[in-house]
């Protein structure tokens, strides 16, 4: 019938090579030492998270009086005991638990909150102007004082960190997930979906959506620490998880009274958020470069 | 000839900008007209209201007969699949994120038609664009510039349209790929008989895909007629300055020509000239010219033309009669 | 066995004066995350005083990689081989600081995108006055008057007025002249255009190829033109380089390579460009089967075999070098050219 099949071109690779998608990403990922590191930890941290209650060689909350303040290397305690006898790497491990569950709760609320809020901005011009001044309010209300106010409702605990933390990071993925919708909205492909009939819905949910996930992925990769670090300071102040509860936080506070006489109680935590904090972003920044289409520079 | 497209008074005002002043234009069955114009002559504009992409500001889009400019959304989703457009950019006209049978298979999940069929038609079109069925598995960025082409192709024809669109298909391929989607074309063309609005700034590629040529500057129409008597008897003063300025790969014919180097630059679309658009860089501008606007007038023996100087008999002068011949004496001075 | 390109191009009708800029088997490639690529693979040529040299080749072909190389503009994973001499100077491999000198006012630049090679936050007039300040150590009231000048020589109107101007104010076309102004301000001895007018419409692209042209015979200078439009060529090339994967493909005089195309790659090409038909004549365009390889390292073979209608064993073994034909200095690299010995009837197709 038509003399187009004779003519059909050698089906060649693109200029991106058969490679798929994946393994393109890991490949890129391991170009950066720093960001394979920060992997490496955050598995680690997490596997010792999650596994804690089979890892730890004591109950967190185990008082022994007659072993307090022992030095890291100590027999039995690794890491030394604090002001209660209580072994310091049994809580760090708890600790880290906790500090990772409030991370992951507050940002998987951001995200629910955030993403659809964004997309709807970018998305419907119309609305846009409600969304931002909303977006603009949240980030002018100092995030202590919703903590504090939502500590004095609910009384504080774990949740109230992960929800006065989450709040607060809802205008970030807002303005992230906005920009992203208002670029992916001017592209021919979008515009192609709307030619042949496709609803708002449709284009939103099957075309934006998935094609924002990369940009959110590094968002909210990014965000986790912010909210561990955010954690740390609820509880050091009282307004987050409540003693004897292990958390990060909470191993600083108690450990002010004591950090002339025993300074790895709260060196030792420290350092816990320190390097939680650390693997977090090295790999966000990682990942980020490595999603980035502009491909690698030397 | 049965008229599948026809646009009347078409307008769209961009707030200040003044994008499409004006235009008119019909596409028949099976015929392939070439919306031709550089930049900011609003033709690429034009594709997208004709395919309700944009709203217009004034004006009619009729398809078969039914007004689609003035339907709601809802109401002009059934109307959807007669009217298809293949867009300039082939690396950001396919969502990355799906694969090939999904892309174009789209129109037809939208339209409810059930994945067994879909696949079938699927396949079909594929095989229509000259690609092998095994490409519905590949993803975009596994695909050149030209297969990517192909595959927007597939994807406007998947839904039998009646009318294509095609803006500036081939100005972001290589010479060599153009060739093969342009034959590409013109065969799907031929066969299946869609009408096509082409829209381009290549005239090579006009004179050899299209049946009838509407010539745009600024907004507004200066010349429509046949390919025939476009390419050899060019009656707006515009038309006559781009024929001659597009380079032709023969040297011979090249040194020989008459060349006309166009004064001046584009006007602005915020502030259009008053009179006719083309005055202020006219090499035959007279007074009229400035002030009145002058008509699309239909010529005796076809085709119509929007110039004072081009009389009803449709004579007129040849703007490249008043070039020198010889390259390299003309400069562009205002 | 590596076969190399034929040492220098003999003398031919057309090109005036002597050579400026001489490249001897000029090579690149990239180290990159995917391994490593040959952009560019034993280029030759000369560009001469007052003639100009256009360099074809689609997407892939190299020519732009070929064209920043000449004088070290490339970024740091480029490894460059070869010869470059400016007028007896060698620039592959010369220190940061001599190729410095070099750049801007022996060999200067024009490029596609006149807006982002223009500095926004700069009048037009400080932009040309500064290459003349810097490079020919003017004062800035000669500079001025020199600018003006020189904007008067690329046909830009009222130029005293366009010094004061800034780069928004002003159209693509004017922008570009704007730019071939800055580039011949140091009367450099070699200018290099890559795709000057691409992003410009074809009634605008008309004025600057008049302007290059001129240049061409004002200036004496030698003019590198790269493109990928044969229309572009057939206006203003003397004579004509076509590239396809890194290599030269073919060479020679434009009159002679455009009636008589030897490679098929070019037979192919210039087959594909809509051309005036006769009215009811239905001449399909020509295609080229497949895609432009991309070569990780040199290959001792022709690297269009794989998409040649010509092709057979040889082709896939050896790499052609680049023969001269016998009755004038156009040059393939092909072991089958087209129109010598009945190869193919291609060439009838193409020469109008």
């Amino acid at each position: 019938m038509n003399a187009v099949t004779d003519t059909v071109p050698v089906e060649g690779i693109g200029e991106h090579g058969d490679r798929p998608r994946r393994g393109r990403l890991f490949r890129r990922l391991r170009r950066s030492p720093l960001a394979m590191a920060g992997l490496i930890v955050l598995c680690v941290a997490v596997l010792a998270a999650l596994l804690a209650p089979v890892l730890a060689p004591y109950s967190p909350d185990h008082a022994d009086f007659d072993a307090v303040f022992q030095p890291p290397g100590s027999p039995g305690h690794i890491l030394g005991t604090d002001s209660l006898g209580r072994d310091i790497l049994s809580r760090i491990l708890y600790g880290a638990r906790a500090s990772l569950l409030v991370g992951l709760l507050s940002v998987v609320l951001a995200l629910a909150v955030g993403v659809p809020l964004g997309l709807i901005a970018g998305f419907f011009s119309a609305l846009d102007s409600v969304v931002s001044r909303f977006t603009d309010l949240v980030l002018a209300f100092p995030f202590l004082i919703l903590a504090v106010g939502l500590a004095a409702i609910r009384g504080a605990s774990l949740s109230n960190a992960a929800l006065a933390i989450g709040i607060a990071q809802i205008p970030g993925i807002i303005r992230v997930t906005r920009s992203e919708t208002l670029r992916l909205k001017s592209l021919d492909y979008v515009a192609a979906a709307v030619a042949e009939g496709a609803t708002d819905l449709w284009v939103v949910v099957r075309h934006i959506l998935p094609n924002a996930t990369s940009v959110l992925i590094v968002q909210a990769t990014v965000a986790i620490p912010a909210a561990i670090l955010g954690e740390a300071v609820l509880s050091f102040l009282g307004l987050g998880i409540q003693p004897p509860s292990p958390s990060l936080g909470t191993m600083l506070s108690e450990a002010q009274q004591s950090i002339s006489r025993a300074p790895w109680t709260a060196v030792i935590p420290g350092l816990a958020i320190m390097v939680l904090t650390l693997a977090f972003n090295l790999f966000g920044d990682g990942l980020r470069d490595a999603l980035d289409p502009r491909g690698s520079r030397r | 000839m049965s008229t599948v497209c026809e646009v009347v008074d078409l307008v769209k005002h961009f707030g200040p900008v003044h994008a499409v002043d004006g235009l008119s234009l019909r596409v028949g069955q099976g015929e392939v007209v070439a919306l031709v114009g550089e930049s900011g002559s609003g033709k690429s504009t034009v594709g997208r209201l004709v395919v309700r992409l944009l709203d217009p500001t004034s004006g009619t889009v009729l398809l078969d007969g039914v007004d689609v400019s003035s339907l709601s959304r809802r109401a002009l989703r059934p109307h959807r699949h007669a009217v298809s457009i293949v867009f300039q950019d082939p690396a950001s006209s396919l969502d990355p994120r799906m694969s090939v049978r999904d892309i174009v298979g789209e129109p037809l999940r939208l339209h409810g038609v059930r994945r067994a069929d879909r696949a079938a038609e699927v396949r079909r079109v594929l095989e229509q664009v000259g690609m092998r069925p095994g490409v519905a598995e590949r993803y975009p960025h596994e695909l050149s510039g030209g297969q990517r082409q192909r595959v927007s192709i597939a994807r406007a024809l998947v839904s039998k349209p009646r009318l294509l669109v095609a803006d500036e298909p081939t100005s972001a391929l290589d010479v060599s790929v153009q060739a093969s989607v342009l034959n590409l074309l013109a065969d799907l063309q031929r066969d299946l008989g869609f009408a096509c609005l082409f829209i381009t700034h290549d005239l090579a590629a006009v004179e050899y895909l299209a049946d009838r040529v509407v010539v745009m500057y600024l907004g507004k129409v200066a010349e429509v007629g046949s390919r025939k008597q476009i390419f050899t008897t060019p009656r707006h003063p515009y038309t006559q300055a781009l024929l001659s300025a597009a380079p032709v790969p023969d040297p011979e014919a090249q040194r020989h020509r008459n060349r006309v180097v166009l004064s001046g630059e584009l006007p602005s679309q915020l502030d259009p000239p008053s009179g006719c658009r083309f005055h202020t860089r006219c090499p035959l501008a007279e007074d009229r010219c400035r002030t009145e606007v002058p008509a699309l007038r239909e010529m005796p023996g076809g085709g119509s033309v929007a110039c004072h100087l081009v009389d009803d008999r449709g004579a007129g002068p040849d703007v490249r009669d008043t070039a020198d011949s010889a390259p390299g004496t003309e400069t562009s001075r205002s | 066995m590596t076969i190399t390109t034929t040492d220098l191009d003999p003398w031919q009708p057309g090109g005036t004066g002597m050579p400026l800029l001489q490249v001897r088997d000029l090579g690149v490639s990239f180290r990159t995350e995917d391994g490593s690529v040959q952009a560019v693979d034993r280029v030759s040529f000369e560009a001469r005083a007052g003639e100009l040299l256009a360099v074809v080749g689609e997407s892939g072909c190299g020519k732009s990689v070929m064209a920043l190389a000449l004088s070290g503009l490339l970024p740091g994973n480029a490894t460059v081989t070869g010869s470059v001499e400016l007028a007896g100077q060698q620039l592959v491999g010369a220190s940061r600081g001599d190729l410095r000198r070099v750049r801007g006012s022996r060999i200067a630049y024009i490029f596609q995108e006149p807006m982002t090679s223009l500095n926004p936050v700069f009048t037009v007039g400080r932009q040309v006055a500064e290459v003349l300040r810097i490079h020919v150590g003017m004062d800035r009231r000669r500079a001025m008057d020199r600018a003006a000048e020189l904007l008067d020589l690329v046909g830009i109107a009222n130029p005293r007025e366009r010094l004061k101007q800034y780069p928004h104010q002003l159209s693509g076309g004017l922008r570009q002249r704007v730019m071939i102004a800055m580039a011949v301000a140091a009367d450099p001895e070699v200018l290099v255009a890559d795709e000057p007018t691409t992003a410009l419409d074809v009634t605008v692209q008309a004025g600057i190829l008049d302007v290059l042209r001129d240049l061409r015979d004002r200036i004496g200078a030698a003019v590198v033109l790269i493109t990928h439009d044969l229309g572009v060529v057939a206006d203003i090339a003397d004579r004509v380089l076509v590239m396809y994967a890194g290599r030269v493909v073919e060479r020679g005089e434009i009159n002679e390579l455009f009636a008589r195309p030897r490679h098929h790659y070019t037979v192919g090409l210039l087959g594909a460009v809509p051309t005036a038909r006769i009215d009811g004549d239905e001449q399909r365009l020509r295609e080229i089967p497949g895609l432009v390889p991309v070569l990780e390292e040199p290959e001792p073979r022709c690297t269009f075999a794989d998409r040649c209608p010509a092709a057979d064993g040889i082709c896939r073994t050896e790499q052609p070098p680049l023969a001269i034909a016998p009755e004038s200095a156009h040059e393939a690299a092909c072991w089958h050219p087209a129109g010598v010995g009945g190869a193919d009837s291609a060439a009838e197709a193409v020469s109008s």
